[in-house]
């Protein structure tokens, strides 16, 4: 192959695709990149198996072909070039890998075959997808990957699980402590494929990449069944799903709740911050409580006071005006729990519903359902 | 790399159907001596689950898809072959945690996603313990293929877990036969090479590319022979000679003495029961037949069994004059 491409847009495609190249893989071709140039264009691939990028960029092809080369070094070598093109050619004598020429620079890397490179999952543009805007996928992502599990003991925990149905795309996670539910409403409502499993991971890595605006084509089903692929303008991500099977987590959401709280979230914000200062220590796991006051008739505002004791250097609390609807409850919750979710709420006003000590509180914005937060109540030995 | 396999033909078919018929086992454990071809066959059986084409009727892999190709280069996204880590002897908790984390996710390609661990011998105590879990309930794409010399070295639970595989060695003249087919070496090289590796096809494809080996292997016969025809107070002289001869390396160099001695013993005790149509007539089984003629059965098993201890006592780091005595006295007078 040969090609002359502009240096900045090989090194926009390189610092996308790198988000999949693998360091510590027992496969050694996954520390390369696959390049393969054809028409107008050079395309990049990057996979560590768990998630395939792919990136094309524009290029004047004098050749086509393709071939592999180490993934790091060819990063960091066109960061430091400084010339506006650079030419790519295959090494001569057959051998695998790329001279880059550019500027009085030349360099050689040795690669390996790219016949040895794992095959991309390839999708045909009549497959069934869904058109999103990368916004909304952003923020479900991150209203969804914070609550799932790290550790390996439940797999299936470490994944989110995606769900279409009836014009509505859902993402879930859970961590067994908590549970996130995120909905959004679709435009094509004839969309339904088999609920599938996407490890938080990669998606995170997916959400690192989506640009900051445009649409991006989600394909939650491939024809072999085992990846889901989202293609924005230019670049092309898989991941390889999990097996398994996502406990229904429609019924760990309390139906009912006997009191209802509506409370300014910047104050419960800062009432958390607060609150963990004083939560933390080695017996208890950051526990705050969580009390709810209602208001005596119109006579007094209700409020709810959040609030942290540690046996060793004291207490802290917030008592913060609130809406109170129902009785007055006590409920234990972890602290860390409460901040990140309302890291991702961005409403002015949060809402929190409950039953009792026992059971599993919710939380979500004020005036949008779409995304669920529930959160399992701790017990105190206190 | 499943047509150069030499050995085991009943195992080899029931694998190979397995994986045809797609009726796979969510873990096996392959047993059988060291050389005897565990990690060749469990990368053979890989590349059979994974083949896109077998053959219908041998049920062998096609050997030219690309599956085939990248398994047989190591290459394959879908399999994976664990080691323990450079520098170390034994596996690391995290890596059986990796396997864990990797199993989860569904096949790149293929249809299954295989993990060899060979030598499982090599994971330690909480290693084998949190790798419980997912042998016994891998997600229904994962298989796991463990290896080891025996099954009694792998915890009870993990054995209970696992399609056991036994392969046992095969008689010399198939092995000959089969070098001679595969991988194209001269008759008479094949069958000199199968008669001194005890069955065990690995161990003649050591001795043919190292003849180093194979001389070792003589010199070790014919100091046995020394020691069948000395008085006792020559014993202790040859006991001497061998150890001076050994020099540096004794434990290795005694490992191979035993070796060889062990594949002439267990051909002396086939023979003294009668049993010798499984040996190439050359000037070796004359040799062997006049000896074999002079010991009763039940004392050439009792040698067997005292070289077998003595490999043992080796391998436990006892001192190897001692372990030369003890087992010498149950060597069998002559006749």
């Amino acid at each position: 192959m040969k090609v002359n491409c502009s240096r900045q847009e090989l090194g926009r495609g390189l610092s996308i695709v790198n988000h999949a190249a693998g360091s510590r893989s027992s496969l050694p071709i996954l520390s390369n990149l696959l390049f393969v140039a054809e028409t107008d264009k050079i395309k990049l691939t990057a996979t560590n198996l768990e998630i395939t990028i792919t990136c094309e960029i524009p290029a004047t092809v004098l050749e086509p072909g393709s071939t592999t080369v180490p993934a790091k070094l060819m990063n960091d070598y066109i960061n430091a070039l400084t010339a506006v093109e650079t030419q790519l050619e295959s090494l001569p004598g057959g051998a695998h890998g790329l001279r880059v020429r550019s500027l009085g620079s030349e360099a050689n890397m040795r690669g390996m075959d790219p016949a040895e490179y794992p095959s991309r999952v390839l999708i045909d543009d009549n497959e069934p997808s869904l058109s999103l805007d990368t916004n909304i996928v952003k923020s479900m992502i991150a209203q969804t990957f914070f609550a799932a599990a790290t550790d390996d003991a439940r797999p299936v925990f470490t994944s989110v699980l995606a769900r279409t149905r009836e014009g509505k795309l859902t993402f879930a996670a859970a961590d067994t402590f908590r549970l996130a539910v995120s909905n959004k409403l679709t435009e094509s409502t004839d969309y339904t494929v088999a609920d599938v499993l996407i490890p938080a991971r990669s998606l995170n890595e997916l959400s690192k990449i989506l640009p900051s605006e445009g649409i991006v084509q989600c394909y939650f089903s491939t024809p072999n069944r085992n990846q889901v692929f989202f293609k924005m303008p230019g670049i092309e991500f898989s991941a390889q799903t999990s097996e398994g099977q996502f406990p229904n987590f429609e019924t760990i959401i309390p139906k009912e709740t006997s009191t209802r709280v509506i409370v300014s979230t910047d104050d419960v914000r800062a009432a958390i911050k607060q609150a963990l200062l004083f939560s933390k220590s080695d017996t208890s796991s950051n526990i705050v409580s969580l009390i709810v006051t209602p208001g005596s008739h119109g006579l007094t505002p209700g409020a709810i006071t959040l609030q942290a004791t540690n046996d060793e250097f004291g207490d802290a609390r917030k008592v913060i005006d609130a809406t109170v609807d129902g009785p007055e409850v006590t409920i234990l919750f972890n602290g860390k729990f409460l901040a990140e979710v309302l890291n991702v709420l961005s409403a002015n006003q949060i809402v929190f519903e409950l039953n009792s000590p026992q059971t599993p509180g919710i939380v979500k914005s004020y005036g949008d359902d779409s995304y669920i937060h529930v959160i399992m109540p701790l017990y105190s030995r206190r | 790399m499943i047509r150069s396999y030499i050995g085991s033909e009943i195992q080899v078919q029931w694998l190979l159907r397995a994986a045809a018929t797609k009726h796979i086992s969510h873990a096996y454990l392959f047993t059988g001596p060291r050389s005897i071809g565990k990690r060749t066959l469990a990368a053979a059986f890989a590349q059979a689950i994974l083949c896109a084409k077998p053959d219908p009727e041998t049920y062998l892999p096609c050997g030219i898809c690309s599956h085939c190709r990248r398994v047989e280069h190591g290459a394959h996204p879908d399999v994976f072959m664990l080691e323990p880590p450079t520098g170390k002897v034994f596996y690391s908790i995290e890596q059986i945690r990796e396997i864990i984390e990797k199993i989860s996710l569904k096949p790149v390609e293929g249809t299954h996603r295989i993990f060899i661990l060979p030598d499982a011998e090599k994971l330690t105590l909480p290693a084998m313990q949190s790798s419980l879990k997912v042998l016994e309930e891998p997600p229904k794409s994962g298989v796991i293929i463990l290896t080891a010399a025996s099954a009694t070295n792998v915890l009870p639970t993990i054995l209970s877990r696992c399609q056991e595989v036994a392969l046992k060695p095969s008689p010399d003249m198939y092995i000959a036969q089969a070098l001679a087919r595969t991988r194209h070496i001269e008759l008479p090289n094949a069958i000199e090479a199968a008669a001194q590796s005890g069955g065990i096809p690995g161990a003649a494809i050591q001795l043919l590319e190292n003849p180093d080996l194979m001389r070792e292997h003589e010199r070790a016969i014919h100091t046995l022979h020394q020691l069948l025809n000395a008085q006792l107070s020559e014993k202790f002289a040859l006991v001497d000679a061998i150890l001076k001869a050994a020099d540096k390396n004794t434990r290795e160099q005694l490992k191979l003495l035993l070796d060889s001695w062990l594949v002439w013993w267990q051909k002396v005790l086939y023979i003294s029961y009668g049993i010798n149509d499984i040996f190439y007539k050359n000037a070796e089984y004359e040799a062997l037949q006049r000896y074999a003629l002079t010991v009763a059965p039940q004392s050439a098993e009792q040698f067997l069994r005292a070289i077998i201890k003595a490999q043992r006592l080796l391998e436990e780091n006892c001192a190897p004059r001692q372990v030369l005595d003890v087992m010498l006295q149950s060597l069998p007078a002559r006749a």
